[in-house]
This record gives C-alpha cells, structure tokens and sequence, in this order.
C-alpha cells in the first residue's frame, strides 16, 4: 500500500465510516488498487454489491481530486485552499459536483493538516 | 397469528409423516388390503429406510461440500494465499456446548493480477465428521469492530452445531427426491404394474401424480423457509457471542442497521429481507425476543401434503399380496442399497476428496497454484444434479 492509496483510504474512511466498517480494509484498498474481486457462491449472504459499487464510485472521484490536491501541495509548499483545489478542479475539467469536491476536499485538508501536526509533534 | 384448530394439526402432522416415512404410509394401505404378520416386517423396512437414506443424504451433502470448497473457491481463488487463523482466542461459545471443527483462513490477494481475490468473507458448513471452512478477506485480529465480528461470528454461527443441526435436518427433509424415489421404487416393486386394468392405471397415475405436486410445494416451502431460519440462528448466535464479548459495540451496531439497509440479502424477497432485520433489531433490544417458528405457509404446504398420505395409503391397497421374497426384496432395495451407497460414498469422501482437498489447501497456504482434478471433475455432473441446479438461480459450482 503506497502513501498516496493512504490518502484515499483516509478520506474514505471519514466519509464513508459505515462502508468501510462493512467491507473491511482489505477491500477497500483493494478497491482502490482496482484489484478484480469477485464473490463465491457460497460466500456471505450479506449484499456487499452495492455498497462496494459505491465505494469504487467514490474512489473515481476522490483519486483525482487527491491528485490535484498533492500537486498542489508541492508547488505551493502548503496546504492549498478550498478555492485553489476547486479552481485547479475545474480547470482540469475533473467531472464532480461542488459538494462533492468541497466534501472531499475538507476532508484532505484535514488530512493534511493532521500528518503536518504529527510531523511537528 | 389466529391458532390453527386440531384438524390442520392433523392434516399437517399427516403431510409431514408422509414427507419423512412415505412408505409406512404405503404399507398401512397394503396391511388394509392384505392384514397378516407380514406387516411387521414391512413396517420395520419403513422405518429403517429414513434411517439408511438419512446416512445417505449426509454423506452426500457432505461430498457436496466438500467439492464445492474445492471448485467455488480454492480453484476460483486459486493464486491466493491462504494462512490459518485460529479462533480459540475469539473466546468462542458454542449455543450447545458441542465444539464442531472448524477451519479458518485469511485470504491474500491473489498475485496473478488476471485472477479475482474474493470481496467477501465465506463460509463452507460441512457434517460432525469433516472440518467446516471460513476464509476471511481480513486477518482475525483485525476484525475488531462490531460490523466485522458480527460478520464472523454470524459465518461461526452457520458452522457452529446448534444452526448447522438445523440446517442438516432441514437438508435432510429438503431432499425431496427420497420421498419421491422410495415411492417409485416401492409401486416398481409390490405393484404388479402389468396387471392391473387400465382404469386402475389411470388412478394410480393421477395419484403419484398429485403425490408429486403435493410434494413439491411442501419442498419448496421448505426450501424458502430454510434460507430465513438459517439466516436468524445464525445472526442470534453472533449477537450472543457480541453481547458477551463486546456488548459496547451492540449500539454501533443497532444504529447503523436502523440507519442503513446493510443487512440484505439481494437473493430473496424485501419482505424476508424486512422481517430478518426486524428481529435482528428486536434481539438487540431484547436478547430473548423470539420469532415465530411456523408460519401458515408452510403449515399450509404441510397440510396438502396430506393428500400425498392418503394418496399413498389408496395405492398400498392396490399392492399384490407379498410373499417373503418380496419382503426380502423390499429389504434390498431400501435398508441394503442406500447402506451399501453410504459406505462406497464414505470410502470416496474419506479415501477420494479429503486428500484432494489437503493438497490443494496445503499448495495456497505455500502460495502455489491449485489444480484442477480428475477425480473431482468425474464427480462433477453427478453433484450438480444431486444439486438440483437446473432450478436454482445461482450457479452450485464454477
């Protein structure tokens, strides 16, 4: 697992606690590697289809977003803003909408912010 | 739910009775036509034959299993690692007491990128005799939260004696073609066929053919009540074992199953999925809530198969008048044939697949490749119609 699929692996888990909870680690970050998953027949009557079909969205929209987002960070040497990764979005025409991206957005902030925190402590 | 009067008891208790010993029906009707000592013996036969073919069914069920770990995962997942867990340290409380073997693997991904790792974890119930299998998408030590043990001990709970006995029964009962085959073989054998008038044959037509529909509703209620019960056994089992274990995390648990449909089961109806949380909820609330065990379906179904047991009686007084050959005869084919077919099936599981299985488990706990076998892929046809899979919607094996 790379740095950056701990990124993603962060921001899902914040915003979707309960599905991750659900699938287990193991699932997500594979979700995230686009590793080819598949059930058994005998596997665990508990539909986990749509909730992994949610996740995968997810991470279609989150990885490009982190990507801005750390491209950002070491141009500017800083955390970016809100406004500079929703206009760095938009230029880069990466298909979202507002909410969405101010959701994942706040929640790399805080990501950042925390493992500059703990880089400090 | 109104209580059902004694004379649907009695229809049922007859459905069930000709479901589970048809031919003690078959006989009463023969002893009807023919009274003499004979009967004792035929009774006898009657008995002794839901026995044999009970050991029968289990054997097979248990072949069934046994090759289905093998096809529907080892060979699907074939390019994973597998290494053994052990649940002991779970702190793990059999409902019965009873310890039943239980084997239990975490799943790598698999390191052929072509080939699928599994997206969830999944469980293979196998008899007393021969271990059951749980293989896990996560290591046991980090199934910590109150999603992921319940998701543990709920597979637990399926492989675990008190909901694996039940569905063993139920499988048991669900193998409608023991009903329906020992008829067959019963009207072939005491039924001079062949002189009877055609008038006669019409009637004993149109009664195995309405034995056969009476059958095949009660089978396939039982089927469908088979998914359900199995189901909240097998949730009550895991949230005992949470509430003894980590009852802090019941809480997290009741909300995100009130907030979110996580508890669902794509295969069967939204009102079976509704019911399965709501009593999921209800033990939450209150450990001995309890659900009805019948329902006026399947009562229903029961009761129709009654006819079968008057049908079944009807045709035993069209019996010819056995002689001792023909008792012997009776005895052959019903307690000697299935005994016979129990010991080659249990020298085949024992002698024949257990080792094929070893071997594969053994090659991906190195992280080899599984290959496929000649000796199960002989089996295969065979299983999948034992299987019924041509009425099934999912696919039995690979």
């Amino acid at each position: 697992m790379t740095t950056y699929n701990d990124v993603i692996l962060n921001v899902l888990e914040n915003a979707f606690p309960d599905e991750v909870d659900f699938l287990g680690q193991t699932v997500i970050e594979n979700a995230i590697e686009n590793v080819k998953m598949e059930n058994a027949d005998s596997a665990s009557n508990l539909d986990n289809s749509e909730i992994l079909a949610t996740i995968i969205t997810a991470i279609g929209i989150i990885k490009p977003i982190a990507e801005v987002f750390a491209l950002l960070y070491d141009r500017l040497k800083r955390i970016p803003t809100k406004a500079e990764v929703n206009k760095e979005i938009s230029e880069q025409k990466i298909a979202t909408t507002k909410n969405e991206a101010d959701k994942y957005v706040d929640l790399l902030i805080n990501y950042y912010l925390e493992k500059n925190r703990n880089a400090n402590s | 739910m109104q209580r059902p009067s004694c004379l649907l008891y009695t229809f049922v208790f007859l459905g069930q009775g000709a479901h589970a010993f048809p031919l003690l029906f078959f006989f009463f009707g023969y002893f009807l036509a023919n009274p003499s000592f004979s009967i004792i013996p035929l009774l006898i036969i009657a008995a002794a034959n839901s026995g044999s073919v009970t050991f029968l069914g289990r054997n097979l069920y248990s072949i069934k299993n046994t090759v289905r770990v093998y096809y529907d995962f080892l060979l699907r997942f074939s390019g994973c690692k597998l290494t053994e867990q052990f649940i002991d340290d779970l702190g793990l409380e059999n409902a019965n007491g009873k310890t039943h073997p239980i084997k239990v693997f975490h799943v790598s991904r698999n390191k052929d990128k072509n080939s699928p790792s599994p997206s969830s974890l999944c469980a293979y119930i196998s008899d007393e005799y021969t271990p059951s299998y749980l293989f896990l998408t996560e290591p046991i030590e980090k199934m910590i939260s109150g999603f992921q043990r319940f998701k543990l001990w709920h597979e637990i709970g399926h492989i675990n004696q008190g909901a694996k006995d039940y569905e063993t029964m139920i499988n048991m009962l669900g193998l409608g073609w023991k009903s329906y085959f020992s008829i067959l073989i019963c009207v072939i054998i005491n039924l001079n066929i062949l002189s009877l008038s055609s008038n006669e044959n019409r009637v004993l037509l149109g009664l195995l053919l309405i034995t056969l529909v009476a059958y095949s509703i009660l089978i396939s209620n039982i089927k469908k009540r088979e998914w359900l019960i199995s189901e909240l056994e097998a949730d009550r089992f895991a949230l005992g074992q949470i509430l003894r274990t980590a009852s802090a995390e019941l809480t997290s648990l009741y909300e995100k199953i009130s907030n979110k449909n996580f508890l669902y089961d794509k295969s069967v109806s939204e009102n079976e999925n509704d019911f399965r949380r709501y009593v999921f909820l209800k033990q939450i609330e209150d450990m001995n809530f309890d659900y009805p065990k019948g329902t006026w379906r399947e009562m229903m179904s029961a009761a129709i198969n009654s006819i079968s047991a008057i049908a079944l009686i009807y045709i035993g007084t069209m019996s010819k008048r056995l002689d001792w050959v023909d008792i012997l005869i009776n005895f052959l084919f019903f307690i000697v044939l299935p005994l016979l077919l129990t010991i080659i099936l249990f020298v085949f599981r024992t002698r024949g697949i257990l080792p094929v299985l070893d071997k594969a488990l053994t090659a991906m706990e190195k992280g080899d490749f599984v290959q496929r076998t000649f000796w199960l892929d002989i089996t295969l046809p065979f299983l999948k119609f034992l299987n019924g899979e041509s009425q099934k919607k999912s696919k039995f094996l690979v």
